[in-house]
């Protein structure tokens, strides 16, 4: 297990399994209660809109003792007059941040800032590429669940193209040799992605297969995503997918009883809300836990 | 015919074993270093290892460290042949780098080494893989059938 301590969260590969199962038993003390108080500053910078990362992240930094700082909405921000990325975090850093939550709409700008700084960066999104604390924590909910990932087989489902909480999550269960089912109209699928998503899988010598096909009745985890409209160069082309998928209750019929359906939300129109009220949906749960995730995450990398 | 050409040129540097096809591209990438020189290109030349090649003449120019980078992208077998007083003084074979810095630019326009105000500070760095280079940041592939659509020479090395 490498060290925590002053650690980058950059990508969910940079992390082995013990790592993870180390973050997933202090999760576990956090969510039992059981946690330090850090005298420390976490900046959290997010120069793309974020409603769940950014609330989780400042909540878990207040109750782990922590003060924090940094940019909410990047259209009140100095980014709107033009300042670069490199200047708004440098102010941050000479602000005393002890660590920096980066959320970025252009791909590898956490890393770029890791390098440029020797404070410990945490990878809040980087536009479709990665979204590692993401991940973690729907690592951390499916391993809640069945106490581990042997033998498990997990859907992903939604947009495999765009989506940046999709790669991150089949990394990590690649990493277990979970069976994966990417489920995607074929302008979603994953071989479209650019950052290499399907060959890094295969390298890794992950087990998985594609289909457009909604076959549910084998899987233990279906974890959906919405569309990201956002992401599309073109309207067409957002036009010919959206709403490609629509889950509701019928749509249920036959799968397991243990399944989970896990969603890192918001959604708009794949998940009815019908489904709420079943076994299920694990997905407000898996919401709550980013709070402990990253609670657990502050605690290993600012902690002594 | 490579072999003539070499032999006529006075003093420069003459590129052999190019990708047939890529040697515009190689003449584009030295257009500020070729500027007032002399210049020839021949495409699709027969060659025996190759079926057929690109060759580069370029007279008085002399080439640096970061040309011989430029030109390993677009021509991973070349030689290049440093040409004085009608001799071949050097011949350097060219290896494509692991690692490329400063050289191209990755074609994701939502990658952070194409920000405008990053740029200043960010060099942009591709590693090699089986399929060409990927961008150490956003993990976007180049290779050189993409160029030049989607990529274009950084101000460093041109």
């Amino acid at each position: 297990m490498g060290s925590w301590t002053n650690r980058d969260v950059i990508s969910l590969r940079d992390f082995s399994k013990s790592d993870l199962l180390h973050l997933f038993e202090k999760t576990k003390e956090v969510k039992e209660g059981r946690y330090g108080q850090l005298d420390k500053t976490v900046a959290l910078l997010f120069f793309e809109p974020s409603t769940r990362t950014y609330g989780s992240f400042d909540s878990a930094a207040k109750r782990m003792g922590c003060k924090v700082i940094g940019i909410q909405d990047p259209d009140t921000a100095s980014l709107k007059k033009g300042e670069s990325t490199y200047d708004t975090v440098r102010m941050f850093v000479g602000y005393g941040a002890d660590a920096l939550v980066i959320r970025h709409p252009r791909a590898g700008a956490p890393k770029y800032v890791a390098e440029a700084f020797d404070v410990p960066v945490i990878n809040g999104g980087d536009d479709g590429h990665e979204h590692p604390t993401q991940a973690m924590l729907d690592l951390f909910t499916i391993w809640e669940k069945f106490g581990g990932f042997e033998g498990l087989k997990v859907g992903i489902m939604g947009d495999l193209r765009y989506g940046r909480t999709a790669s991150s999550l089949a990394y990590g269960l690649a990493k277990w040799g979970v069976r994966m089912r990417f489920i995607a109209p074929d302008l979603l699928q994953i071989h479209w992605r650019n950052d290499r998503l399907e060959e890094q899988l295969r390298e890794m010598g992950a087990d998985f297969e594609k289909t457009d096909q909604v076959k549910l009745d084998d899987l233990d985890v279906l974890y959906v995503t919405r569309i990201q409209k956002e992401r599309f160069v073109d309207e067409t082309e957002y036009k010919k997918v959206k709403g490609s998928f629509h889950l509701g209750q019928n749509s249920l019929k036959g799968v397991k009883n243990k399944m989970i359906i896990l969603h890192p939300l918001p959604r708009v129109d794949e998940l009815s809300p019908d489904i709420d009220r079943m076994d299920h949906a694990w997905y407000f749960r898996q919401a709550e836990n980013g709070l402990y995730v990253r609670m657990a995450l502050l605690e290993l990398i600012l902690g002594d | 015919m490579g072999d003539l050409l070499v032999n006529r040129l006075k003093n420069g540097i003459v590129i052999d074993h190019v990708v047939s096809g890529k040697g515009i591209h190689i003449i584009t990438l030295l257009a500020e270093k070729t500027a007032g020189h002399r210049v020839i290109l021949l495409q699709h030349a027969e060659s025996r290892k190759m079926g057929t090649k690109d060759l580069i003449k370029l007279e008085d120019v002399k080439l640096e460290d970061t040309d011989l980078q430029f030109i390993s992208l677009f021509a991973p077998n070349a030689t290049v042949n440093f040409i004085e007083n009608e001799e071949v003084v050097r011949k350097h074979s060219v290896k494509a780098p692991e690692m490329v810095s400063g050289l191209i630019r990755c074609p994701n326009a939502r990658c952070i080494t194409n920000d405008p105000g990053e740029a200043e500070f960010l060099v942009s760095r591709l590693k090699r893989v089986k399929t060409g280079y990927i961008c150490d940041y956003c993990e976007q592939v180049w290779t050189t059938k993409t160029y030049p659509d989607g990529w274009s020479a950084n101000k460093v090395g041109v």
